[in-house]
Parts: C-alpha cells; sequence; structure tokens
C-alpha cells in the first residue's frame, strides 16, 4: 500500500532540481507514494514554476479539499483568523498543507500521512509548535524523501543517493549568502544524511 | 550655545607598551605581509617534509590539510609560498576554490594562467624549446595534452610577438577562424575536457625532468569545503578536472587541498570530495583543535614576535599569558579566536594606560568582555 504525503512548494521545487535515470525525485516520489497539496500550494506552485521542472506536478487534481470542516474554518481554530492567499512571506501554504493533513489522517483517515517541508521558518515555528499533538502525521524534509526512496528501492546504489545529496544541498543553499555557519551547517546535515543512508545500505545491499 | 568638550583620553601607544606591532592579525592573512609562523609545530614539519621530499625527488605528492575554521590553514598556505618564492626550480600556484560551481573549471584554469602570468609561461617555454629536442618536447606535450594544444603551448614560447599576442587571447577567450588559420592550429578550448587537458600539458612545462633540468611545482587548492556547495553535474566536472590533471602530470608535482571541516571526523571529508579524489590523497595532515598549552605556545610565540625589548616581561608574561588563555573556553581556541582575544586585550591594556599585564587587569578585561557579550 502507498503511503500518502502532503508536499509543501519549497520542497517540490528542490526534489524537481535532483535527478537520476531521466527523472527527478519529484517524479519518483510521485511514482512511489500519493502525493498531493492544498489550494493555496497549488497557486504557490504556479507562481514557482519557473524554478524547477515540475510542470507534470502543477495539476488541480493533486489540490485537495479538506472535509470535516472547510479549510478556513481549520485555520481560525489554529491561528484564531483567516489567512490572506500568495502574501508574501505568508504561512498559509504550510498550515493549509497541515490542516490538510490532519484532516485526511483522522477524518477521512486516509492511511499513513507525510508532511514534508523543507521551510525551516514552519518546522521552527507554527508547524513544530502544533505537529507533536499529532503524533500520527511524519514529519520530512527533502533529505527524508532521498531516504525514503534509497530504502524503497528506487535509488538503486548507495553511490546514486550519495550524489543526490549534492544536488539537493545545491538547491538549498542558492539562494543563501555563503558563510562559515551554513558551510557547518551543511556539512553537519551531509554527515548525518550520510550516516543514515550507510544504514539502509547496510539493511538491504 | 552648548559646548562640545572632547576629552583627551590618554592611551599607551604600541611601542610604549613594548610592541612594534600587534602580531596577532585578526583577519585571514594576506599574501604580501611578513609571515611569522608560532606553535603547530608538527604541522609545520609535515608540511615542510612535503616540500623537501618534492625537491628532492621527482614523484607525485597530494596531501589533504584538513581541521576547523581559523585553524590556519590559509596562513599555512601563504606562509610556505613566501618560504620557497625565491626557488627558481620551483613553481607555486594559490587557487581558491571558486564559489559558483557552473564556471568552477574556466576560473580555476584562468586563476592559474594568471597566478603564472602569460610572461612566465611563455619565458618557461622558449627555456624548453632551447633546451629540448623540439620534436622531444613536441612529443612530450602531446602525450599530455593532445597533439594540438601541443603545437598551441609551442606557439607560446614563439619570439614573434604577433603570434603571442594571439597565444595571450587563445588562452583567456578565443580567438577568431582566421586567427585560428594562422597560427596553425585546429581547436580552441571550450569543453572542461579541453581546459584540462591544456592545462595538464601547461603544468607539465613546470614540472619537466630530463636533460638535466628538473622543475618541480606546488599547487595550493583552498577552502575546498566549498564544493560542498555544488551540484552533482557541478561536482563531477570539477572532480574529473582536478584528477586529470593530478594522473596526466607525470612527476614533480606537489598538491595540497586545504578543507575546512567544522565538525566530526574526516569521513565527511571523503562524502564531500568524493571517492575519487580521496583515494589519491597519500597524506593526510590534520590541523587538530588545540588543547590550552598549544594555545599558550601559540600565543607565546607570537606575543614575542612583536615585543621590542625581548627580555621585557611588558606588555605580558607567560604567567599571566597562561592564565590568559586557561581562562579561554575550548572551542575558542583557535588562532583565529586567539588572536581576536589577544588584540582586545592589547587594545584594553593600552586604552587603560598600563605597560604590564597583572591579575587585575585580567580580571577587568574578563569583566568586560563578559558584559560586551551578554
Amino acid at each position: 500500500m502507498k503511503i500518502n504525503c502532503i508536499i509543501d512548494t519549497c520542497s517540490c521545487v528542490y526534489l524537481s532540481n535532483a535527478e537520476f535515470s531521466q527523472k527527478s525525485l519529484l517524479r519518483h516520489l510521485n511514482d512511489s507514494t500519493h502525493v498531493y497539496y492544498s489550494h493555496e500550494v497549488h497557486r504557490e506552485l504556479i507562481d514557482h514554476k519557473s524554478k524547477g521542472p515540475m510542470d507534470f506536478f502543477i495539476n488541480k487534481k493533486y489540490a485537495l479539499n479538506t472535509q470535516k470542516y472547510s479549510i478556513e474554518n481549520y485555520q481560525k481554530r489554529m491561528v484564531n483568523e483567516v489567512l490572506p492567499s500568495r502574501k508574501k512571506g505568508g504561512s498559509r501554504g504550510e498550515i493549509d498543507n497541515f490542516l490538510l493533513t490532519i484532516d485526511l489522517l483522522h477524518h477521512t483517515k486516509k492511511g499513513a500521512m507525510v508532511y514534508i517541508t523543507d521551510d525551516k521558518k514552519a518546522i521552527n515555528g507554527k508547524i513544530g509548535e502544533w505537529a507533536p499533538s499529532f503524533p500520527g502525521i511524519q514529519l520530512w524534509t527533502s533529505y527524508d524523501v532521498l531516504l525514503f526512496l534509497y530504502a524503497h528501492n528506487v535509488i538503486p546504489t548507495k553511490a546514486i543517493a550519495l550524489d543526490l545529496i549534492r544536488d539537493i544541498n545545491a538547491t538549498v543553499t542558492k539562494n543563501e549568502p555563503r558563510s562559515e555557519e551554513l558551510t557547518a551547517r551543511i556539512q553537519k546535515l551531509v554527515t548525518e544524511v550520510g550516516n543514515k543512508i550507510e544504514k539502509v545500505s547496510r539493511i538491504f545491499s | 550655545m552648548k559646548k562640545l568638550v572632547v576629552y583627551l583620553v590618554k592611551m599607551k601607544t604600541l611601542s610604549e607598551i613594548n610592541l612594534n606591532k600587534n602580531p596577532f592579525s585578526e583577519t585571514t592573512p594576506s599574501r604580501e605581509q611578513n609571515f611569522f609562523w608560532a606553535g603547530m609545530k608538527t604541522v609545520k614539519d609535515r608540511i615542510a617534509d612535503c616540500y623537501q621530499d618534492a625537491i628532492d625527488n621527482n614523484g607525485k605528492q597530494l596531501i589533504l590539510n584538513w581541521g576547523p575554521y581559523g585553524g590556519g590553514k590559509t596562513f599555512s598556505s601563504f606562509y610556505f609560498l613566501a618560504e620557497h618564492s625565491t626557488d627558481p626550480n620551483l613553481t607555486q600556484i594559490y587557487v581558491r576554490s571558486p564559489k559558483d560551481g557552473s564556471k568552477a573549471t574556466r576560473e580555476i584554469f584562468n586563476t592559474i594562467i594568471d597566478e603564472l602570468t602569460f610572461d612566465r609561461i611563455s619565458e618557461q617555454v622558449r627555456e624548453l624549446l632551447n633546451t629540448v629536442e623540439n620534436a622531444d618536447f613536441l612529443k612530450y606535450l602531446s602525450g599530455r595534452a593532445g597533439v594540438e594544444f601541443a603545437k598551441a603551448i609551442v606557439l607560446i614560447g614563439s619570439d614573434d610577438n604577433n603570434i603571442t599576442a594571439l597565444m595571450n587571447r587563445f588562452l583567456y577567450s578565443s580567438v577568431t577562424a582566421t586567427e585560428l588559420k594562422t597560427l596553425g592550429l585546429a581547436k580552441q578550448i571550450k569543453t572542461d575536457g579541453d581546459l584540462a587537458k591544456f592545462l595538464t600539458g601547461l603544468l607539465s612545462c613546470f614540472s619537466y625532468d630530463g636533460n638535466e633540468q628538473s622543475f618541480k611545482l606546488c599547487m595550493w587548492f583552498d577552502e575546498m569545503e566549498d564544493l560542498i556547495y555544488y551540484s552533482t553535474k557541478h561536482y563531477q566536472a570539477l572532480s574529473q578536472f582536478l584528477r586529470d590533471l593530478y594522473d596526466n602530470i607525470p612527476n614533480n608535482l606537489l598538491i595540497f587541498l586545504n578543507f575546512t571541516l567544522a565538525e566530526g571526523e574526516d569521513t565527511t571529508i571523503e562524502l564531500i570530495l568524493g571517492t575519487a579524489l580521496w583515494s589519491r590523497i597519500i597524506k593526510k595532515i590534520r590541523f587538530k583543535d588545540f588543547d590550552h598549552s598549544d594555545a599558550l605556545e601559540y600565543s607565546f610565540d607570537l606575543l614575542n614576535e612583536g615585543k621590542i625589548d625581548k627580555r621585557s616581561p611588558n606588555p605580558m608574561d607567560k604567567a599571566h599569558l597562561k592564565k590568559l588563555i586557561d581562562m579561554l573556553p575550548l572551542g575558542s581556541l583557535t588562532p583565529r579566536e586567539i588572536n581576536k582575544k589577544m588584540t582586545a586585550i592589547i587594545k584594553f591594556l593600552r586604552t587603560k594606560d598600563l605597560v604590564l599585564t597583572d591579575d587585575q587587569v585580567i580580571n577587568d578585561f574578563i569583566t568586560q568582555q563578559e558584559q560586551e557579550e551578554s
């Protein structure tokens, strides 16, 4: 049975810029799981479609509605207000995605749900604050998608998995000014993901 | 009307506290300064051994220098570049890893040409043309750069100014089809593969061994940790470029790769550099994190270097230097952090109009630092 993923705009951009076998990780993820997003993220993807080869994925069929309450009703319950759409620096995309994940998991009872985001502001902010209350939801970053696809034997070798870390790093850091702190943070991340890839390799290779 | 009252605060000059300069340079060293090596004796000896081996023998060495930020790797490059700058048979090149992976190979190529200078390249080729049988020289170059680029390298040594002017442009950008025909060349330098081949041939002139001549080549590649920002495509291009250089220059070659690892073990470096480069490294020199005794040795050597009267305890004797160093947390014991702290206490001493550091100065200084940091 395929798992369900609710994906954020920035993760779509990152995963669409890392590829092997002429297919992006986003496409591989879409082939291996059920991937959806909220209507707000759909609108964001249209705005950001030039940032990666993800045209195939910008389609209304992936945008789901919540069932128990409307998304605006859910927003009021979570942040006490209805959030504006496509506001620069706003957080509606990540919050709508989160509410959709909760709705699908606990109301529609769709099965295992994964919430994918690389947005540190979200992870360290509202989402990080609310996610522990819903332990059924798995929080992933693009690096976790890489690990999942490797463990799932979609990525066939450890060498390819290690190479793909570079592609994700290159996109993740593309707009960040180079600094010792950034290099140190990415080095730490590479070590951690490398160690995890090694563990997957020990089990399955 | 308000009056502006200016208080003149008395402050000691550096010479009044027995220093001819502040020896604790705060910034990353520049290549123009005078270098003094302090502490870190093992690292210095190990790098010096690599140089000695390169000078005494005609082998190849790929060395990895690794350690924390501010640990002295760039300083080491500049120190040894200066130390061996007058050796007539040793050519040294310093390259900083490009930040933008998409043009990395071209940027490295241009940096190397800039470092060598066109005139120096021309002179070197001319010297080899004068001392080596021309057919043999062309054969030597063809084995490394291919026949077409071998011909181009030979043309750089031409006595004809018109040809050398064209070849200068050939290196940096491109020449027109007509100019290419005038030169008698069939191809320009276009792809990453071309850049590597041409450069291999060119650098082989600076590592030539034969006819009673033995030229040595030493290259420093700094900030290799920036490869972490390269996509796979750009990483592979640069990695292949470096491997081609290393594998195809037959001898008399010494390469240092400087790599900053913020924390953790060298397995992370293998991940970032990639197995192909990693497996070619023959020696790893670790710029280890200082303990308090390393930090004392380093700062004592430097302070002494800056003193006008070496016998005088001013501005700080060893006991008080030790007391200050012992108060620094282990994580702050890189040369860069020590330099910052020592620069700050020298300034503190001067603004207090004092010449010698005692317990009271250290306590007041630490209190002031804590207040500034809180």
